[in-house]
């Protein structure tokens, strides 16, 4: 697997999903569309994941994001994929020198 | 790139106004199923449509939960303030916004207004050494894609220079190094160079956006208190804080030429900007033109992201008694390197045939020219626009008031016509206003007669051709239907209904002969009808009277058969 992706579980449970996730999506749908980074993303739904509380919930390699406005998607898609380019440039520069 | 537009349609919101469309100077509206939303492509972000939109369907990104995630970031935030702040909060000083920007959570608040003087110093420099050379301003974004996109001749013009706050931007990274930077201003046009140039701007906000921020954090400007370290960083602006009002940037570059530089001319508002461009490709001008042109009619004090809806006269003021005037600055000399060229891709109209515009034309029901209002009712200029729109797929006949009008009265009139009884429309002058066919024939040859020379019998009054006028009079006074009532006419019975079609105004009544031939087929049916369901009746009562009679007579019969047993039996005893 090429390390420099991103794999996004956007929760469609229906309180993310009607809170904000509904928009999230096809705003993250466009960005990967727009951008042509259907290689490097990977999007998945998922069901409730029982913290309702704290939605609309977006995972990212893991990392969880909460209450999250559709508004700031594209930002914490762009920062995402910069930290992976980062980690991969610098592994790729250890591998070399090493 | 941000796949949010800075403009978006609230759906549930527009309804059925052409107003948007009507006020949109790149005509980037797009109306489906009754729906009006931006075309990205076509959208110049005036921001016309969201200013004129009467229930406010059409709204701007808002950007602040955004510049909240950045300020949690680790990188100092700074400011970009545009200067025509001075207009919108009147009610604080300087210090005082900067001290409450500060308690948002930014690191320093610098003037738009440096980036601006830095064009200025540029465009002078470039006007001294040309000749004979028309320069446009790019400092107004939505100028410079409204030529781009729609008169891509005069593009060319356009100063390979970058915008005043991008120019700030640049300023600001250069003097603090790693930091981010969000523009507040009154402008949403901001807002797409700050997706196209992230790098230098990180996000736009209006002051709209920044007015609601204080609020939420409850934050009165005018009893905000200051420090001493509360001043714009690096520092104070001058003149290029004159921008945001029309004439204000020519100011500024005259400071740093000579007025024999260039006609200077200025022009504020997109719809006088189309007409002033209009002439300009063939323009072989002696002398340089500088051309300032600003989007917002009075410059971008009146910006779409203002609050302050105050006369143009007083903002200006405002501007004017605050940018200072520093001599010994003047002339400026250029600090950075700001070029730059836009790219926006120019938009390609389509042509159609004289054909395909015929066509058009006649599914709104035009098939001459005289048909064609051009009343703009549907937002375009003219019917031959509109057929455009509706070819190129961004309009629907539906909005043609025209031709729904007519369609509608075609929908009545075919009914009326069709309507087996007479029927008549009468307004509170007793007066009729339309009656079918069928109703002139009901009251006699005569009156048919006039319905001949005059179909529709408007105007003739109700009481000369029908004797129970006093009907309609109690029906338009009270207000209250009459249904069914016969009514004797010469040698036949009428049966009337009279009815509210605007109640005390207009009535209308459903007439018919049931003396009539037809008629009479009817009421025979209905009489036999009558004659079976009573037969019926009756004889079903007969059968039950039977069945009563019979069921008492057993009753009976049965009582003496056991009184005479009951005797036997004791007798047995």
């Amino acid at each position: 697997m090429n390390p420099a992706r991103l794999e996004i579980e956007i929760c469609m449970g229906s309180s993310c999903f009607s809170r904000g996730n509904n928009k999230s999506l096809s705003i993250i749908q466009a960005f990967i569309q727009r951008n042509q980074l259907d290689a490097k993303i990977e999007l998945r739904g998922c069901l409730c994941q029982n913290k309702c509380n704290s939605g609309p919930l977006l995972k990212i390699n893991g990392t969880l994001y909460q209450e999250v406005d559709p508004v700031t998607v594209a930002d914490i898609l762009i920062e995402a994929l910069q930290s992976v380019d980062e980690a991969f440039a610098e592994t790729a520069g250890k591998k070399a020198a090493g | 790139m941000n796949p949010l537009y800075p403009i978006y349609t609230e759906e549930a919101e527009c309804q059925d106004c052409y107003k948007c469309v009507r006020a949109c100077p790149a005509k980037a509206i797009h109306i489906k199923e009754g729906k009006a939303s931006v075309m990205e492509e076509r959208c110049v972000l005036c921001g016309e449509c969201v200013k004129v939109c009467p229930v406010g369907a059409k709204r701007v990104r808002n950007d602040m939960e955004r510049v909240k995630r950045l300020i949690a970031q680790k990188k100092p935030v700074f400011v970009s303030l545009a200067p025509s702040f001075v207009s919108e909060f009147r009610e604080a000083k300087p210090g005082q916004l900067i001290h409450a920007l500060k308690r948002l959570g930014f690191a320093g608040v610098s003037e738009t207004a440096l980036g601006a003087q830095e064009v200025s110093a540029h465009v002078a420099g470039k006007l001294k050494q040309t000749r004979g050379e028309m320069v446009i301003s790019s400092a107004c974004p939505t100028v410079v894609q409204y030529i781009k996109k729609y008169k891509p001749e005069l593009s060319p013009h356009i100063t390979d220079l970058y915008s005043p706050v991008l120019a700030h931007c640049k300023l600001l990274r250069q003097t603090f190094g790693d930091i981010a930077i969000v523009f507040i201003g009154p402008c949403i046009s901001k807002k797409y160079e700050s997706d196209q140039y992230r790098e230098l701007l990180n996000i736009a906000l209006t002051f709209t956006t920044l007015r609601a921020w204080f609020e939420a954090e409850n934050i009165d400007l005018a009893s905000e208190k200051t420090e001493s370290r509360d001043n714009f960083v690096p520092q104070a602006a001058a003149e290029g804080a004159l921008y945001p009002i029309d004439g204000g940037m020519i100011a500024g570059i005259k400071a740093n030429c000579s007025v024999n530089d260039a006609a200077f001319m200025s022009f504020s508002g997109l719809h006088h900007i189309k007409q002033v461009l209009k002439d300009l490709p063939g323009m072989k001008p002696e002398t340089n033109i500088c051309l300032e042109l600003l989007a917002c009619e009075g410059g971008c004090v009146n910006g779409p992201g203002v609050n302050r809806k105050l006369s143009t006269a007083v903002k200006r003021y405002d501007l004017i008694h605050y940018a200072a005037y520093p001599e010994e600055e003047i002339p400026r000399k250029p600090l950075l390197e700001i070029e730059n060229i836009y790219q926006v891709n120019s938009v390609e109209e389509p042509a159609y045939s004289a054909e395909e515009i015929r066509k058009a034309l006649a599914m709104v029901g035009k098939h001459k020219p005289e048909h064609e209002l051009n009343c703009s009712g549907c937002g375009y200029d003219s019917c031959r626009e509109f057929a455009m729109a509706m070819l190129g797929g961004k309009a629907e006949r539906e909005m043609c008031v025209s031709y729904m009008r007519g369609l509608a009265n075609k929908k009545a009139n075919a009914l009326l016509r069709s309507m087996p009884s007479g029927v008549v429309i009468v307004n509170d002058d007793l007066k009729i206003v339309e009656c079918n066919l069928n109703f002139s024939r009901i009251l006699g040859r005569e009156t048919a007669m006039v319905y001949d020379a005059n179909p529709g019998m408007a105007g003739a009054l109700l009481e000369k051709v029908l004797p129970f006028a006093g009907y309609f009079k109690t029906v338009l006074e009270t207000g209250k239907d009459m249904v069914n009532k016969n009514i004797k006419y010469n040698r036949t019975i009428l049966n009337v209904s009279i009815f509210s079609i605007e109640r005390h105004q207009i009535v209308g009544a459903v007439i018919q002969d049931v003396t009539a031939p037809a008629i009479q087929k009817e009421q025979i049916i209905k009489h036999t009808r009558d004659v079976i369901d009573r037969n019926l009746k009756t004889v079903q009562k007969v059968a039950y009277l039977l069945g009563e009679n019979a069921s008492e007579t057993e009753v009976i019969l049965d009582s003496v058969i056991k009184s005479f047993s009951v005797e036997r039996v004791e007798g047995d005893i």
